[in-house]
């Protein structure tokens, strides 16, 4: 039983390197279109730093001044982005490309490929954050690093939460194939109502209301705690509140998201409509 | 003589495409409204060192024996073995010993060189350092790809980009393989190659290789097992020997010393009914039919002493398909 275990974890961790190397080396192929493509990220810290001279900013609800909360919302929407852009455009990409079916029968167990298409496109956005975050560096933004492991598990768990929501749009795109109407409304709600650009306590109250619903709010509120000074002035939850939310989100989602995509996978087989269009 | 336990085994395997449901209709548009009988309960037996063309006309049911067969879609009824796995079970366990070809070069990563595309593929069978590489070294070698190892996928001729897919369904030394139309994209030369290095890897390996066809001239020069699909049913399973055994389809050709005794010949070959089909050009008259020779020239009675050549052929292996779909339709619109 011990052996069995044991072989089919050395399985998982052969096919996880294997998909990470094939992400990299399918994404370094062009090495100047990937580093344009970090570039393209940078577009809205040169836009927030400018935005930012005609915004009039009350600290109570903009901690650090307008720029710091806007580079933040940044490094959340790009870093949090990766889980759903895994099943966005990459699944329609694998459809695309005839690498589905490929993908589909080799032995690996279906429920863990959400995890290992995810792997290089973690990396590359973390790649886009790191140059967001020296950007606004030089741009006169200063960090808090005292508590950046706490920060960095912030991340962390908000990139798990927004994958195991990707899990449960990646369901309805296995059906739907074209439209991904989780995905799409997910994404409008993340990049309004979370407060990533726009402060939450602006809104209109049942706004206010939705944008609990959403891990992006907790990621993005308990960053700003964590690397800007006075963060806390304009902060709704603590960052213990944060992270608690974050790992319920990760765990239920995750648990609906899994269930989902398996019996979307079987489903599709059944009526043999897996890798078409 | 002992017969091998075969390889892959359908039994009674049968498929059906059900519309969309409703429900499904809101998310995307539906491909049909009626279900659509794609296998209607075919048997089959491929042993190793054998290989199998599978071969029909669009719709015929080719691609949804093959993706039962990988586990990319479930039988309505009936059973699909692999080295007696069955291929409606989950279990990745059951997809490690059969090697795939899709029919479509694409799924080849096209950035990528011929290396990384095998290295994938060599580790996620469970191939690692030092054994993989060499793997992957001897799979190129194998499909004579070596100078091409660390050339980028995109850049190679079809003809390569067939034998790389090749590669990659043989990298983790397979005892099955299912070929989908591996000659669709080369030209006649590079399939022809193609086919030879099947044949070769097919006997060396003792693999039961699947493949599917359009091509009939691949077909004869394969001279392996042939199953014929028509609308889901297998209209033939055998080789094509015995096919011909079955159909007892000759080409004759005469030749008459003058026009008058051609067009003789001709009206009376046409009015036995063993000819399928007569013409005449000048002074030659061709025909096809189910009858020895002997019978065609008893036929052509008291103008035997105008025959000035005959040529009896082996019916082109078109001619032999075209009659074998023709009776199976014939049967089925009178059952």
């Amino acid at each position: 039983m011990t052996a069995a275990v044991i072989d089919r974890t050395r399985a998982v961790g052969r096919s996880a390197r294997a998909f990470y190397a094939i992400g990299k080396s399918d994404a370094l192929a062009y090495p100047l279109a990937f580093g344009l493509s970090v570039f393209s990220r940078l577009t809205n810290v040169f836009l927030y730093y400018f935005v930012a001279r005609i915004v009039t900013t009350d600290e109570s609800v903009v901690a650090g001044g307008y720029f710091a909360f806007s580079v933040v919302g940044t490094l959340v929407l790009w870093v949090l982005g990766a889980g759903l852009e895994v099943f966005g455009s990459f699944v329609q990409r694998t459809i695309d490309q005839g690498h589905l079916e490929l993908y589909l029968v080799q032995p690996v167990a279906w429920p863990l490929l959400p995890f290992l298409w995810f792997q290089w496109l973690v990396v590359e956005r973390l790649v886009a954050g790191v140059a967001t975050i020296a950007v606004a560096y030089g741009l006169g933004v200063r960090f808090e690093t005292d508590r950046l492991p706490m920060a960095i598990l912030v991340l962390a768990l908000g990139i798990a939460a927004t994958h195991a929501i990707g899990v449960i749009a990646s369901s309805v795109r296995l059906l739907s194939k074209r439209a991904d109407p989780v995905l799409l409304a997910y994404t409008v709600a993340s990049t309004v109502f979370s407060g990533l650009f726009v402060p939450v306590q602006v809104l209109p109250g049942f706004l206010q209301a939705v944008s609990w619903m959403i891990p992006h709010t907790y990621a993005v509120d308990a960053l700003r705690q964590l690397l800007l000074e006075g963060g806390e002035a304009s902060s709704r939850i603590s960052v213990m509140e944060a992270v608690l939310a974050l790992s319920a989100f990760s765990v239920v989602a995750y648990t609906v998201g899994l269930v989902l995509f398996t019996r979307s996978l079987h489903y599709a087989r059944r009526r043999g409509i897996l890798g078409s269009y | 003589m002992s017969v091998a336990r075969p390889a892959v085994q359908l039994r009674d395997l049968t498929k059906v495409y059900e519309p969309s449901p409703r429900w499904m209709r809101v998310l995307t548009r539906s491909a049909s409204r009626t279900s659509k009988l794609a296998l209607d309960g075919v048997d089959l037996d491929v042993p190793p060192g054998v290989i199998c063309a599978v071969v029909g006309p669009n719709g015929a049911g080719k691609s949804t024996m093959f993706r039962l067969l990988m586990g990319l879609t479930t039988p309505t009824a009936g059973t699909a073995h692999v080295l007696g796995l069955d291929c409606s079970n989950r279990a990745e366990s059951r997809r490690a010993p059969i090697g795939f070809m899709p029919a479509d070069e694409r799924s080849l990563f096209l950035r990528l060189s011929c290396r990384e595309n095998l290295t994938f593929q060599a580790a996620l069978r469970g191939y690692h350092g030092a054994r993989l590489e060499r793997r992957v070294r001897d799979v190129l070698e194998m499909v004579g790809l070596t100078e091409a190892t660390e050339t980028a996928a995109f850049a190679l001729s079809s003809g390569m980009k067939a034998r790389l897919q090749l590669a990659r369904a043989m990298v983790h030394e397979p005892a099955v393989l299912i070929l989908d139309e591996p000659t669709s994209t080369v030209d006649p030369v590079a399939a022809d190659d193609l086919l030879r290095l099947i044949k070769d890897l097919t006997v060396e390996h003792d693999l039961a290789v699947m493949l599917s066809s359009h091509r009939l001239e691949e077909i004869d020069a394969l001279d392996e097992m042939v199953v014929l699909l028509d609308a889901g049913q297998v209209v033939f399973g055998g080789d094509l020997r015995e096919l011909r055994h079955i159909a007892a389809l000759t080409e004759v050709v005469l030749e008459l010393s003058t026009e008058a005794a051609a067009a003789d010949v001709a009206t009376a070959l046409g009015l036995l009914h063993d000819v399928h089909t007569v013409e005449r050009r000048d002074r030659i008259v061709e025909l096809t039919a189910n009858a020895p020779l002997g019978a065609v020239l008893a036929a052509v009675g008291p103008r035997t002493t105008d025959l000035v050549h005959v040529d009896e052929r082996s019916s082109s292996t078109r001619a032999l398909l075209r009659q074998v779909y023709a009776t199976s339709r014939a049967s089925r619109s009178t059952s």
